[in-house]
């Protein structure tokens, strides 16, 4: 159920009204079809979410097909001329360098960056929210970044770091799948970090693009030895702010 | 497994722990990871070789002697800026809640971050305050009490830094509180089975919301410490009844 300002909405009313990627219209019918209750108090709010949404599954998808490498954090890698690589693995933006910036390079010089799976998430929500905002708006959001997991994550998005149940796993959303059995010498492969991509499939940075079966065999491949639990898809997701990150955007539009 | 031939080169020492650490003896294990303690190293190999073995003790050998040290370790790290998020994950996979109290003691340390770490790490108790101002001593007590009261009924989750920014690393089963029964750690099952009057008991309180059960759960608690008979004849009531009486203290 979606509700905007109190009021049910009527979604063929709605899809037919505005202009709505396929992407958009599917998260849409899932989120009318729901017994959840998804709130709004106006519908830029809800404009925002799906655009986002959509965006953080691009992003996701571009991120797949360059060449960033999967590494632990002893061996990540960044782009120097961007950031400045911590004792402990993090990225670093570097001091006179854009956030824009060093954000974009990511992509046009992937193969220079190397992380493991959570920090990944991080980027293509930064990736996703740069998209959006545009480079004015994204900087003073952002005027410092750290990459590492869901340390040092920026106020605006802390929320990406907490994971609970939601009544639906829609496509944006963070997913984790879990290893309890993991061979203790590879920590990195403890669990896969996802991004919900819809239509079943999931990215995972070190595995790719893979539905749910696929990314439980790879995890399994990395258990201890006489392992007796599998891998798993955890019941619960992990969201940004939507409504707060809409609330940015919407009002830098009326200034 | 000869010792030596590992003390020579940083990579076969990593490679040899990872496709042969079945070969490697609990002793030998302890040694290399001796020599870590005493030799803190700024070269990323060795300390990735100190981790390594860690984890190796932990999960292999259920060795909690070493987590005294493996603390310390977090925490040296941590002031340096040094990796430590695979020795951190190592130390709460020993599944010891008693452990907690060594890091608890970093709450009291003279050094800030020591003191943010601790509380990072303690954040799933609903005392620990991640805020500046807050008392260290006061938050070390704070911490005592909640787990001299609730250490019997934690289960681990298995939460880590990999999944979430604020992993909650155990949980107080309200439903043991309340039947004053401990339970295991790993599985959240009662250790002795319950009785067929527990049964009820555990359905009935099962389907109250979370307010009342932890106002029955901390109620039964103490009443269970303070006066046995009182508390048997207390829990024999109606929920309804139960909740009045742990509304009202009455007993008390």
């Amino acid at each position: 159920m979606i509700i905007i300002s109190s009021d049910i909405v009527k979604i063929d009313l709605l899809i037919n009204q505005y202009k709505w990627s396929d992407v958009e219209k599917k998260i849409l019918t899932m989120m009318d079809l729901s017994k959840g209750r998804y709130e709004y108090t106006s519908l830029a709010q809800l404009q925002f979410e799906l655009k986002l949404r959509e965006n953080i599954i691009n992003a996701s998808k571009k991120l797949n097909a360059g060449d960033m490498n999967f590494s632990t954090f002893r061996k990540s890698t960044c782009n120097p001329d961007y950031w400045n690589r911590t004792d402990e693995g993090a990225f670093k933006l570097k001091k006179g360098i854009l956030p824009s910036d060093a954000i974009r390079d990511i992509d046009i010089n992937s193969s220079k960056y190397a992380t493991e799976c959570a920090t990944a998430m991080v980027i293509i929500y930064y990736k996703a929210l740069l998209n959006i905002y545009g480079d004015k708006l994204f900087n003073k959001v952002f005027p410092e970044i750290q990459l590492m997991n869901w340390h040092y994550l920026n106020n605006p998005i802390e929320d990406v770091g907490y994971i609970s149940k939601r009544s639906d796993y829609l496509p944006g959303d963070r997913q984790y799948f879990n290893n309890p059995d993991v061979n203790p010498t590879t920590p990195e492969w403890q669990g896969e970090n996802v991004i919900n991509l819809g239509n079943e499939l999931y990215f995972g940075h070190g595995i790719g693009i893979a539905n749910a079966d696929k990314i439980i065999n790879e995890l399994n491949d990395y258990r201890k030895e006489n392992a007796k639990t599998s891998a798993y898809l955890l019941d619960s997701a992990g969201r940004p702010d939507f409504k707060y990150l809409a609330d940015i955007y919407n009002e830098s539009k009326m200034t | 497994m000869c010792l030596d031939n590992l003390a020579n080169s940083n990579f076969s020492k990593i490679q040899y722990l990872r496709s042969s650490n079945n070969e490697i003896t609990h002793p030998a294990l302890k040694a290399i990871f001796k020599i870590g303690l005493t030799e803190p190293s700024i070269i990323s190999e060795h300390d990735e070789l100190f981790d390594v073995t860690a984890l190796l003790l932990v999960k292999v050998h259920n060795d909690k002697t070493i987590l005294p040290s493996l603390v310390d370790t977090i925490f040296f790290r941590n002031r340096e800026g040094l990796f430590n998020l695979d020795l951190i994950w190592a130390f709460f996979e020993a599944r010891d809640p008693y452990s907690l109290m060594l890091i608890a003691n970093y709450l009291e340390s003279d050094v800030s971050t020591d003191v943010k770490l601790a509380r990072k790490l303690l954040d799933f108790v609903p005392s620990i305050d991640m805020s500046e101002e807050k008392n260290g001593k006061k938050q070390y007590i704070d911490f005592f009490r909640f787990f001299k009261e609730n250490s019997p009924f934690l289960y681990f989750t298995g939460e880590n830094f990999q999944r979430t920014s604020k992993p909650i690393r155990y949980i107080v089963s309200k439903t043991a509180k309340y039947l004053c029964k401990r339970i295991s750690l790993n599985t959240c099952d009662p250790l002795t089975s319950l009785t067929d009057n527990e049964n009820t008991l555990f359905n009935n309180f099962n389907k109250l919301d979370d307010d009342n059960q932890s106002l029955l759960s901390n109620f039964s608690l103490r009443l269970h410490y303070e006066n046995f008979s009182l508390w048997d004849s207390w829990i024999k009531t109606s929920i309804p009844n139960q909740i009045r009486t742990a509304q009202t203290g009455l007993m008390f």
